[in-house]
């Protein structure tokens, strides 16, 4: 019971700050108890990982045993650092919200982001299939309706129904995972998978990804907060991550894997493009997630648990820290070198397994497009990061103070998570990896900065070939985003429409009756045939 | 005392009684609901066969009564249907006030509700053919709508009601011919296949789905949804005592196999029409037909644990179909017309009969969260051992249905110029919520009411 002890509290405190800040308390107050309230939450969750107690074990779901599906709650090593860097970012998300408290709709902010937070935590505790599919559900459930409340935009409402319907086809291959395999017990557990079940388990989750068919919300749009709306976008993700954390990766990659390797790639390359040139970090929000969800992919294939342990870290801390950012200081460089540096993957600092699966022995032509993709995502971290935001003027000390915390703590976490994850990950050296994405972010960097990059541009045959490429992007990029194949399957359905619309006539009409005795003489000529012996 | 009377003619003489007291509308529905209530209790509580005291006075609860030669048998074995059948109509009646439906819905409700139950209980069986065919007639006034002309699809239904009932009859005397001689494989066969036919027109088996769809468009959403959650229940449970009185039957290699493909298609062809549906009225109808499909697959797998799921999943069964009906007679008293196209950002204007829609639609289908999705998966499951390629094809079917579910909700919450408001009524409001709550709890924990029941399981038709 002490596992879902995290959960029972967000949600608790969420109700009663609700009521708090609703009747009791000033904004500054509320803020303060809610501080507090996810501050103890994230202390228990460091004493979680210290007793690491056993979880919650439902056996009897099932009204009068028609089933045998276990329901099992609880953190392994492995998930636990999904639930922490979860929590850490809600911590990161209330504290540096106090310089956005001008905004208005805090209560429903925090709260939401608190509601959120919960949810993500008991999927990333399940254990079983069924209880994946249960969690993933309350993800999907939530999010539609936060979204329905507050989507006022027809094509944002579209791209919402898309991405819960995408994501919905996921749990559905994870249901057929049940059928199929009659796996009841632990995940973790199922140490041989068939082919067919790990497909229909790549499948489910590169669908809840939207790496394929890929597509990415207009979540730059969404009237939400930048904070709730961080939250809202890292926990399905993570939820994903978490469970394939236990999944015991294919040993060898059948063509369909290599497909699905090769969409993941195609999503990183495309999302990390579209990450660093995007107009701002909101916008680029969505292609930095898609283009994380490929590499952890690609390094789940390639079998490397702890290489998507850390990519997942990147993705949260970094991501973190750049969407939270909303006020430039003078010494905000510093903290960005730093956060590089920490995340570059140096042998013994956290991060330092993301190359163990993004790097092959002998390296390979493709894992050059692994590393370029990094590299392109930390460049736009670097860019948007050091991009000059106008601080509100009547932020006062105590605001400033927090916010800072709250990102300098996004930035220690990995760290402390190294506590339990050093003797794991302590033989993966790779020098050349970090030093690699080290030397390429530098020169890229000193390139714009001594405009050199500006004087080639400026040269004809460049222009020349910049607009051929510019030409072949837009085309690519009309291909990457799959809007064809929505709109494709949109005629398919009409064409389909009209022919169900004629049989529909045809046996709801007035010779309805006569066409249903026909179709019973024909299914029954089927069935004598081929049941009746 | 006994059962038959207890169950049958006791609110059958009821049903009488309150349809001459029409015009006190309260009152009628109150000893309406009062008697459903009790006699729910009574089938809970009461041991058929056994003694019921009340102070000093002890009953002897017999089991069978004889009407007009023939017999009427009620034991324990019925005690889930019964009870399950009177607190769902009490249910029914429970909403009728709020939705403005004609009073004269309770006493026929009654009526066919008892002849039901006779259908279920007479002896020999093929007789149950003549009951369920008067409670189609008397089911048929409810369904016409004072000053309109008859609809297709309750014509439509009246139609293959009435064909199906020489089937069972005709079906029923060969088998009874046969009794002699069980040998004869060939007169065996040809009994089945008219007993088939009919059961299968009856439950609205495809091809002859046509008339639900038709039906639940023509007729008021409470009305369609009190006579199609509880007809095809009946029929299915004749079904199952038919299959489970004869042993030849129950062991022979092709009913396994043959029910299983006929709810397999079922399924499949009710997602696929469903997926391609603009009115929400109709989906309601094929929502009944996908629950038809599954309750044959779990039959076709002959094993007590998949009767028992059966029985049990009557429940969800009846709280989604409720659920649904209220939700589309709220929109329907609204003034709103349920197409998609209609229902556009709806979810701002009546929240709850929208939410309920979706939320109920959602449950039949088999969505996690929600009542029905426990016994959609352990059906999935144990299909999945015996036949993996049936189960693969269900799933196709669920996934086309769940196709449907999206579709709608991409309608009814989509953005609009309208403000969030709630137009409903606050019994509406209460009803609605009651219903998704009792969906959504049904759904979390299942096994709510642990073992507490399983005293309305222990006698289940036996199918091998």
């Amino acid at each position: 019971m002490l596992t879902l002890i995290p959960i029972f509290l967000l949600i608790l405190f969420a109700v009663i700050i609700q009521f708090l800040g609703r009747y009791r308390l000033t904004i500054g107050s509320t803020w303060l108890a809610t501080a507090g309230s996810v501050l103890l939450v994230w202390f228990y969750m460091i004493i979680l990982r210290v007793l690491m107690p056993s979880g919650v074990t439902i056996e009897n779901w099932y009204p009068l045993g028609i089933g045998t599906d276990l329901l099992v709650y609880q953190f392994s090593p492995r998930t636990w650092v999904f639930a922490f860097l979860l929590v850490s970012l809600l911590v990161a998300v209330i504290f540096t919200d106090t310089i956005r408290l001008n905004q208005g709709n805090n209560l429903t902010t925090w709260t939401g982001s608190m509601v959120l937070t919960a949810v993500g935590l008991f999927s990333i505790l399940s254990q079983t299939l069924l209880a994946v599919i249960i969690t993933w559900s309350i993800i999907d459930v939530v999010e539609i309706g936060i979204l329905t409340k507050i989507i006022d935009h027809k094509k944002i409402h579209y791209a919402a129904v898309v991405e819960f319907s995408t994501r919905v086809a996921g749990t559905l291959m994870i249901i057929s995972v049940v059928v199929i395999s009659n796996i009841h017990h632990l995940t973790i557990e199922a140490s041989a998978y068939s082919a067919m079940s790990l497909s229909l388990i790549l499948s489910g989750s590169v669908l809840r990804l939207g790496v394929l068919p890929m597509h990415v919300p207009f979540t730059a749009n969404l009237p939400v907060r930048r904070s709730l709306g961080t939250i809202l976008r890292f926990v399905a993700p993570i939820s994903v991550f978490s469970f394939l954390s236990q999944i015991q990766p294919p040993k060898t990659l059948d063509i369909f894997s290599t497909i699905i390797f090769l969409f993941a790639l195609v999503a990183a390359l495309y999302g990390a493009i579209k990450w660093l040139i995007s107009q701002n970090e909101l916008i680029g929000r969505p292609y930095w997630m898609l283009a994380f969800s490929g590499l952890v992919i690609i390094t789940f294939l390639r079998g490397q648990i702890e290489s998507m342990i850390a990519l997942s870290m990147i993705m949260i801390v970094c991501g973190g820290a750049v969407f939270l950012h909303s006020s430039s200081s003078r010494y905000f460089f510093i903290y960005v070198i730093f956060l590089v540096i920490s995340m570059a993957g140096f042998p013994y600092t956290p991060v330092t397994s993301a190359w163990v699966g993004l790097l092959s022995a002998p390296i390979k032509a493709l894992d050059f497009i692994l590393i370029i993709s990094l590299c392109l995502l930390f460049l736009g971290v670097i860019r948007h990061l050091l991009r000059i935001q106008h601080p509100d003027p009547a932020i006062e000390r105590w605001m400033k103070m927090f916010y800072a915390i709250g990102l300098i703590l996004l930035f220690i976490v990995p760290w402390l998570t190294l506590i339990w994850r050093f003797k794991d990950i302590r033989s993966f050296i790779f020098w050349y990896g970090p030093v690699l994405l080290l030397i390429m972010i530098a020169s890229l960097l000193i390139f714009r900065k001594s405009k050199i990059d500006r004087k080639i541009l400026e040269l004809s045959y460049v222009r020349k070939a910049i607009g051929h490429i510019g030409f072949i992007g837009k085309y690519l990029e009309i291909v990457f985003t799959f809007d064809w194949l929505f709109r494709l399957l949109r005629k398919i359905y009409e064409i389909l429409f009209r022919i169900m619309q004629f049989f529909i006539s045809t046996l709801e009409g007035d010779g309805g009756l006569l066409w249903a005795l026909l179709f019973l003489a024909l299914l029954a000529s089927v069935i004598i045939g081929d049941r009746i012996p | 005392m006994s059962t038959p009377i207890i169950f049958i003619f006791f609110p059958l003489s009821i049903s009488i009684l309150l349809y001459m007291l029409q015009k006190k509308t309260r009152l009628v529905s109150l000893i309406g609901i009062l008697t459903c209530i009790l006699i729910a209790l009574f089938a809970i509580f009461q041991d058929f066969g056994g003694v019921l005291k009340i102070g000093s006075m002890s009953v002897e609860i017999k089991t069978t009564f004889s009407f007009l030669g023939r017999s009427f048998a009620l034991s324990n074995e019925d005690r889930f249907f019964l009870s399950f059948v009177f607190i769902s109509s009490a249910l029914w009646f429970g909403v009728t006030g709020i939705v403005g439906v004609s009073v004269s819905f309770i006493p026929l409700g009654l009526a066919i509700i008892s002849i039901m139950t006779g259908a279920l209980a007479v002896e020999p069986f093929l007789y149950s053919a003549i009951l369920v065919e008067i409670a189609v007639i008397v089911a048929i006034p409810l369904m016409i709508q004072k000053g309109k002309p008859v609809g297709k699809g309750v014509l439509r239904f009246l139609i293959f009601q009435s064909l199906a009932m020489p089937l069972v009859l005709f079906g029923g005397w060969l088998l009874g011919g046969i009794q002699a001689s069980p040998s004869d494989a060939s007169r065996l066969l040809q009994a089945a296949l008219f007993l088939g036919i009919g059961f299968a027109i009856w439950l609205a088996v495809f091809p002859f789905q046509s008339w639900v769809p038709q039906l639940t468009t023509e007729i008021h959403p409470l009305i369609a949804g009190f006579f199609l959650g509880l007809f095809p229940v009946v029929t299915l449970l004749i079904m199952l005592d038919f299959i489970s009185g004869l042993v030849w039957l129950r062991e022979s290699l092709f009913i396994g196999p043959v029910l299983r493909l006929v709810g397999t298609i079922m399924i499949v062809s009710t997602g696929i029409w469903a997926a391609f549906e603009q009115d929400a009225r109709r989906l309601f109808g094929y929502a009944v037909l996908l629950e038809s499909g599954f309750s044959l697959v779990l039959v076709s797998m002959q094993s007590n644990i998949n009767v028992k799921t059966l029985f049990i999943s009557f429940v969800p069964r009846m709280i989604g179909l409720a659920v649904l009906a209220l939700a589309l007679s709220v929109i329907i008293q609204n003034g709103i017309s349920p197409t998609i196209g209609s229902l556009k950002g709806m979810i701002r204007k009546l929240p709850f009969a929208s939410s309920a829609l979706l939320v109920s639609l959602l449950s039949i289908t088999g969505f996690p969260l929600l009542a029905g999705f426990p016994f959609r998966l352990a059906t999935l499951e144990k299909l999945g051992q015996g036949n993996l390629n049936a189960a693969m094809w269900v799933l196709v079917g669920i996934t086309a249905f769940l196709f449907a579910v999206i579709r709608l909700l991409s309608g009814i919450a989509s953005p609009t110029l309208e403000k969030w408001q709630a137009v409903e009524s606050v019994s509406q409001m209460i009803y609605l919520s009651l219903g998704i709550l009792a969906l959504v709890i049904l759904g979390v924990l299942p096994n709510i009411f642990g073992d507490s029941i399983a005293g309305l399981f222990i006698y289940l038709p036996i199918l091998r």
